[in-house]
Order: C-alpha cells, then structure tokens, then sequence
C-alpha cells in the first residue's frame, strides 16, 4: 500500500523535524514554570496546597494546550504541499506509480499519528512535573479527564492541520499560508474573546444602573441576570466561529466540573454529562477536520503540475 | 522500429478567457524505441507540460496518446511504473541521505530489494560515496547525478530528462553525455527536453522541435538536415555597412536559398544547396566590403533556429 510509504516517510520527518521538538520543549517548560509560581506562591504564605487543587492545574492545562495544540496543527500543515512544490519533490514524488490521494491520504494519517503522540508525550511530561511538585496523587477519575482533554487538543489540532493544508494546497508559497494559518490562530485564540465583549456590549448597550444593597428586590435582580444573559448568549455566539473556544468548552468544562469540591459523582457520568453538554462543539472540531480536508483534497488531485 | 510514444493532436490549454495560454496545441509526436529523442525548443515553448502529459502529470485538454502502449489518461499510473524522469531542478528532501531520499521512491515503486538496487544506481551515477550525506549538502552536479540515479531505480523502460544539464560544469555535462549513451546500449529510449542544443545536441537519434507549444518539424536528425532541407548549407556573413534593401532582394532571388535573415551589418543565410560563389558575386559586384564570411553545412543548431523562427511548418 502506497498510502504507508507516505506514512511511514511523513511520520518519521515530523518526528524529527526541529520546529515540532521546539514546541513540545516550549510547551513543557513553560507549564512547569507557571505550576512552579503556584508552588512558590503558596509556600511563600505558608499555606499548604489544597488537596483538591487538581481542578486548578487542568484548568490551567487547557490555556496551555488550546495553544500548543493550534501551534502544532498549523505547524505541521502550513507546508504539506506547497513545500513539496516548493522543493520540487511533488513532480519527483507524483510521477511515481502512486495516486494523488493515497499522497495525501498518507500525510494526513502521519500527521495525525504525529500530533497524537506530540500531544500526548508534551501533556505527559508537563503533568507528570506538577504532579511531582505539587505532591498530588492522581486518581483514576482525574486520568480519563486527561485523557479526554488529550483527545479533544488531538481534534483541535487536527482542525488547524486541515485548515493549514487547505492553505497550503491554495496558496503556492509555504510563507502565506504560514502567515494565513498564524492569522487565524491569532483571531480565534485572542482576537474573537475580546472582540465578542465588545460587539456584545455594543448591542446590549451599557449594564443596567442599579446600586447593590442588602434586601434588593427581585425585579431588580432579574434586570441585572436578564443582561447579563443577554451579553453571554451574543458572546457565544460570536465565539462559535472560534476553534479555540470550542476546544475550551469541552476540556474547559471536564477540567472545572466540580472542581473545588470532593466529587462522588462516577467519572463515567460526568463524561456523560460534559460531552452531552457541549456535543455540539464536539461535532464542530470534526466538522472543521473533515470540510478543509475534502476540499483540500479535491483541489489538490484536480490540480495541474505546470 | 517500434513507437514507444505516440500522440495524436494532443493540446493543453491552461486558463480562461484573457488568461487562456495554448501550453501544447495539437501535439502529434512519434518517439521510437531505443533512441535518443530530443524534444527542443525556447523556455516556455511547452516541452515540459508536453511531458507531462505523458505521465499523468497534467490532463490533456483534448487529444490522446500512448506511451508502451497505455493510454495517457486512462492508464497513467502503469506508464509511471515504467518511466523514469528527472524532473528541471531536480528536487529531493533536503534533509534526508541520498540513500533515504531513494529509499522512498523506491518503496513507491515495491521495488523488491531496494538496498542493492540503491547501492547499483549509485555506482552508475558514482555517488555510492556520499550515500549516507544529506542531499542538501550536495553540489548541483552531485544533485543532477542523484536525479538521475532516482529516475533510474525502477530501471525504467523509457527516460524522460527535463533540462538536464542546467548548471553543469563542462566535464559533469560530458560524464552526463556518456551515460546517455550507455543507456542507449541497454536498450532504453532517452527523451530529453532542452533548449541547450550545444550541450546535447550530438546525442539525439531524433528530435521534435516544438515552439509556442506547436510541434513545427520532426523526424531523425538527417531527415530534418536533408529531407526537409536538401543538402543543407548555411552562410554567415559580416560586412563594414549595413546592406542595402535592393541588394537583399538581389540575395533572395538565388535559386536554393530557403531563407534569409539580415542582421546589424551581416547576415545569416540558409541554403539548400551550395549557393556561396553567388552570394558572393552579387555582394562584391555591389562593392559591400565584407569583414567576415563563414559557409559550413547545416548544424543542429541551425536547423533548430530555421524551424524555431516559424520559417516553416513541415513535419518529416
């Protein structure tokens, strides 16, 4: 099967390759760091680190992976085909007895065996550290809620490799579709948050002015909830177009889920309960996988090597 | 001799509307079994998108073809199991050994023992040396023997090399030159596309020369010299003044003369026969003082201009 000679090729050159190393090194160190400032925070006013402060250092993972996992998707798409014109391996490559869509058939399944096993070394290691520093025991509850979040950053990420890939296949210079992808990431990750507040507050219009005091009445308290709702639901809906902010809704929430407090509630359950919650993020990230992939690959084996 | 290559009105049109560009237009080539055939012709003259055809690189816009007897459309991934090319630039993954960059195209082709199929193509192209260096290490003429070497390795019934000697030093370009012809020996039939007939020129058997992506003459090397040209003479002649229109049109009237080009104070004339005592007559009864003139048969490279200039749609 040809589409495994790509595939073990691929595999073995994103393994290797220096900018994949460079973000899964970046990516542990920097979340070691951060626990680090918790640990010496906390022993710097002498309190002990909560025994439940497992829901804190989740939380905090899904920040780091939302990122990471952006990072590495576009990193390992942004030149899938527009490097290969660029080298002058394609016509090398396609003029071999294979076909177009076992090419690039085999990238993506090497890609996403890539980005698996990056992700899963890089949250691996970077857990193992905070659970060394902080003296945490994991519970077998607390193990599938990492799993699972390894497993939506792998969707996440292969979300932007789609798109990076489609890019790659439009665009003919590796250095746009780089630019285009980081834009994105850009947009989603820390443009669209802020700028749904703003739009939100632009519509709702300015909070209602009501000056808090004990024994408030409940209309009062109804006006402030009514606008609040109001300002969440135009947020949210603006934050649909972001990746990101999908991958946040479904790790976010299996990171929060009672965090604070001793949860008695099975592990089996709470999946349950985050994925019905927010089965519709879920069914996005896929969405957004597959889509740029199919086009990506239409245009790619319709398109002429001039 | 049996055709390896046969197409017919073959045409490759790319865009639409003010930005449609005829790459190939109605492209009838012949290419026989075990020659060198050159297809030549200026850049952008459309040889490599015609070559591309041939493998199933590019969709022809209309037209057919046969390369080994497979369809061109139908059949493109059996014409690749038994072809080799190397591609203008080459191109191989920087990063990676000789030997892995081979590694890969020959587990593309399930070839059986790659390893000493590898080390056997490296000996040929004398890189069995540097195997284990990284390609982008390499020289351009260490790439060029390596783009060989790749094509090579499936032991291809039919070579296809796109500009092969851009770049190479005389002595990689005559190494290059002799392999083509131990090739030739074994039987296999060398296509090269080129615009440097100085370089290869000697090698072709037979040669198609294509321009403005229009076949405008083919056939072996003698037909295109004395077929389409009888015995074929050219003159060059440099004079002190530019030369006037009546003596020009005195020139053109010489029985035999097939053209004639005026140049800065000279010009270039293509015979087909020998008419040098007359041009020579007619320019000193006119006192032209001449400061150079050179007769000699037909080159290659004569015959390619003659026919790259539009001087003629014949096809042999």
């Amino acid at each position: 099967m040809k589409i495994f000679v790509v595939f073990e090729k691929e595999f073995r050159d994103m393994l290797r390759s220096k900018r994949l190393i460079l973000i899964m090194i970046t990516f542990v160190l920097s979340y070691v760091i951060s626990i680090g400032s918790f640990v010496v925070m906390f022993s710097e006013q002498g309190i002990p680190i909560p025994r439940n402060i497992i829901g804190l250092v989740l939380g905090s993972l899904v920040g780091y992976l939302s990122l990471i996992a952006s990072i590495i998707g576009i990193a390992l798409g942004f030149d899938a085909i527009s490097g290969e014109h660029e080298k002058g391996t394609l016509r090398v490559v396609l003029s071999q007895p294979i076909f177009r869509d076992e090419f690039i058939i085999g990238k993506f399944l090497a890609a996403s065996a890539a980005i698996s096993f990056a992700l899963a070394i890089a949250t691996s290691l970077s857990l193992s550290s905070a659970v060394i520093m902080l003296g945490l025991t994991l519970k077998y509850e607390d193990i599938v809620r990492v799993l699972l979040m390894i497993f939506f950053s792998i969707l996440l990420a292969l979300a932007y490799y789609a798109i990076s890939v489609l890019l790659s296949t439009t665009f003919k210079k590796s250095s746009t579709s780089a630019l285009v992808g980081i834009s994105l990431l850009i947009i989603f990750f820390a443009i669209l948050p802020v700028l749904s507040t703003v739009i939100a507050r632009v519509i709702v219009g300015p909070p209602p002015r009501i000056k808090f005091k004990p024994g408030m009445s409940a209309p009062e308290l109804t006006k402030i909830k009514e606008y609040q709702r109001k300002l969440n639901s135009i947020r949210e809906s603006i934050l649909l177009f972001s990746l990101n902010h999908h991958f946040n809704l479904l790790a976010g929430s299996l990171a929060r889920y009672r965090s604070g407090v001793e949860s008695t509630v099975p592990i089996d359950r709470i999946v349950i309960e985050v994925l019905s919650r927010n089965l519709s993020s879920l069914v996005i990230l896929i969405i957004i996988t597959i889509v740029p992939l199919v086009v990506s690959f239409i245009l790619f084996t319709r398109s002429e090597l001039k | 001799m049996e055709n390896v290559v046969i197409t017919h009105d073959l045409t490759k049109v790319y865009g639409r509307g003010k930005d449609r560009v005829v790459a190939v237009d109605k492209a009838n080539l012949v290419i026989k079994k075990g020659v060198v055939h050159g297809i030549v012709g200026p850049n952008g003259a459309g040889k490599t998108t015609l070559i591309s055809m041939l493998i199933g690189l590019t969709i022809p816009t209309s037209g057919s073809g046969t390369v080994l007897g497979y369809d061109i459309i139908k059949d493109s991934r059996k014409i690749r199991e038994k072809t080799g090319l190397l591609p203008e630039g080459y191109g191989f993954y920087g990063d990676l050994t000789a030997k892995d960059n081979l590694m890969y195209i020959a587990k593309l082709n399930g070839l059986k023992n790659p390893e000493d199929r590898i080390k056997e193509v490296l000996g040929i192209v004398g890189l069995t040396k540097v195997m284990g260096k990284k390609v982008k290490t390499f020289s351009r003429g260490m790439k060029q023997r390596l783009g060989i070497a790749q094509a090579l390795l499936k032991d291809p019934e039919i070579l296809i090399l796109d500009e092969p000697t851009i770049g190479l030093d005389p002595s990689a370009a005559r190494d290059f030159r002799n392999l083509i012809r131990e090739l030739v020996k074994q039987g296999k039939t060398v296509i090269i596309c080129t615009h440097l007939l100085r370089e290869l020129g000697e090698l072709f058997t037979y040669m198609s020369v294509i321009v403005s992506g229009k076949i405008v003459a083919q056939g072996s090397m003698e037909e295109l010299r004395d077929r389409i040209l009888g015995r074929g003479m050219c003159y060059y002649v440099e004079v002190k003044k530019d030369l006037s229109d009546a003596i020009v049109n005195e020139l053109k009237k010489i029985k035999g003369i097939t053209n004639l080009e005026v140049k800065l104070r000279g010009m270039k004339i293509w015979a087909s026969e020998d008419v040098g005592d007359e041009v020579l007559r007619i320019l000193l009864n006119n006192s032209v003082k001449i400061s150079k003139y050179i007769e000699r048969e037909l080159s290659l490279e004569d015959i390619y201009e003659y026919f790259s200039r539009g001087h003629s749609q014949v096809r042999a």
